[in-house]
């Protein structure tokens, strides 16, 4: 090794704060080195020549101003106290924002179920119970979400992300088509009467729980499969887990007046649909991804 | 004395606690402070620079997010300030920090003829890093003075890790070249 070589090696061990001497070619050089010898000990002596100087105090009269300024941006006015309010609701560890937003949602959606329902028919107590149930599932998720941008934690994300479109489309279908009227339709319709008669009424209620739940994960892991990679059928059922969390309170609420048969048959197909749409719609789209890469 | 961490404080004082930022201050301000004056060598514009640096960190409260280091924080803040610094000078042509000439600060000691020769090493030291180009400085200084690591510097500065390991490499000679005239016994 050169002298500069050695020289370089000093310096950096210098700079990590370890000794240049411990290192076997740097003793050996040094050994038959006048030159690097003297240049490490100048490189010492600069470096410890940097601790000498002295610590002083910051000047009375900054501290005053620095202190003064930051007392009077902290004194409340409505703009600060309005971007604290802001800086305190994002602040993702705080759950009262996904609080607030699952009780939105709730009322969103049971409003939504009032529209093609008697919620009356169902108890006040059972009606609480629901209600409180599904905003608190809603917070989890929306918490989730939030703390899995923050930490981009890209699992918690795709979960969350996942389950809450899915539960949006599954809004939007049953606006237009709720499965109650699905059902009696197909009932009554010529081409579909007999295929209809042949399924007994719970039987019914498990095909169209499949449809009403596959559909729209399907298209919720399809929409959120994007930004990730691998273990589609794992990903995506967990995803369907979550989503069928979420339609559960949905299914209770609009099956009060039914019999039991029709409730088991409904829980069941909306299982069922929850984990194939999310692994379909996931598998689908990591396909293609992997294709078109 | 508190014992909640740095980045808990700068949440607290963000809601309003000034006894947390006054925490902050008493355990950052001096080390910045020396810092700014290591760099620049004149105890006026360090005054400056340290009220500067704290008035961002005010206007910043609500923005500030608990995942980043206040330290780390705290320091890219002043290494901006000290950029802004440089192009401010460069722009109106005037002499930057590391032509000006140290100014003598206050020392108290009652061995006058050690208290001189104190005086003579720390003036020494000074001029000859104000001596380094400002990158180099900063990279001396940081790595002195705040034991981060050149990678820890380089993102505050905005280079490769092998680009400010290489400007303390380059910052150390000349620093060695300077001071090659003291004594061991002197440092």
């Amino acid at each position: 090794m050169t002298c500069t070589e050695i020289q370089q090696r000093m310096l950096a061990a210098i700079l990590e704060g370890a000794e240049p001497g411990h290192d076997a070619a740097v003793k050996a050089h040094l050994a038959d080195c006048t030159a690097c010898r003297s240049a490490l000990r100048e490189m010492t002596a600069a470096w410890q020549a940097l601790e000498t100087l002295p610590e002083h105090p910051v000047p009375a009269g900054t501290k005053r101003t620095i202190l003064q300024r930051a007392r009077e941006a902290a004194a409340p006015s409505g703009r600060a106290l309005l971007s604290g309010l802001r800086a305190w609701l994002l602040d993702w560890r705080n759950p009262v924002l996904p609080i607030l937003m699952g009780l939105l949602t709730t009322s969103v959606f049971a409003l939504v179920l009032e529209l093609h329902m008697d919620l009356s028919l169902i108890p006040p107590l059972g009606l609480t119970l629901a209600g409180a149930m599904w905003t608190g599932l809603f917070a989890l998720v929306f918490y989730l979400f939030s703390m899995g941008m923050r930490l981009q934690e890209h699992s918690w994300r795709f979960l969350a992300q996942t389950s809450l479109v899915a539960i949006g489309i599954f809004f939007v279908i049953t606006v237009f088509s709720p499965l109650p009227h699905s059902v009696r339709f197909c009932s009554n319709f010529n081409l579909t009467q007999p295929l209809m008669e042949r399924l007994s009424i719970g039987g019914a209620y498990f095909v169209f729980g499949v449809v009403y739940a596959l559909v729209p994960m399907a298209i919720g892991a399809f929409v959120a499969a994007g930004r990730y990679a691998g273990h589609p059928l794992l990903r995506g059922s967990l995803a369907g887990g979550v989503f069928m969390l979420l339609l559960a309170p949905a299914i209770f609420l609009q099956c009060a007046p039914f019999a039991l048969g029709v409730v088991l048959g409904w829980f069941g197909g909306a299982l069922l649909g929850s984990l194939i749409g999310g692994a379909l719609g996931y598998w689908i789209r990591f396909r293609a991804l992997r294709q078109s890469a | 004395m508190t014992d909640r961490s740095d980045e808990q404080l700068m949440l607290d004082y963000a809601s309003g606690d000034v006894q947390a930022f006054e925490e902050l201050f008493r355990r950052h301000g001096q080390k910045l402070y020396n810092l700014f004056l290591r760099y620049c060598g004149d105890p006026h514009l360090a005054e400056d620079l340290l009220q500067e640096c704290f008035l961002r960190v005010i206007e910043a409260r609500n923005r500030y997010r608990s995942e980043n280091a206040f330290g780390r924080w705290l320091v890219t803040i002043a290494m901006n300030l000290l950029r802004d610094h440089h192009r401010r000078i460069s722009r109106r042509g005037e002499r930057a920090g590391s032509e000006t000439e140290p100014e003598a600060l206050p020392h108290h000691g009652a061995n006058p003829q050690l208290h001189l020769e104190r005086q003579h090493l720390h003036e020494a030291v000074q001029k000859a890093l104000l001596a380094l180009p400002p990158e180099q400085r900063q990279v001396i200084l940081l790595s002195k003075y705040y034991g981060f690591s050149f990678a820890e510097i380089a993102a505050m500065l905005n280079l490769s890790p092998a680009a400010a390991k290489q400007k303390a490499y380059r910052g150390m000679i000349t620093l060695r070249e300077k001071l090659a005239h003291l004594k061991e016994h002197d440092t």
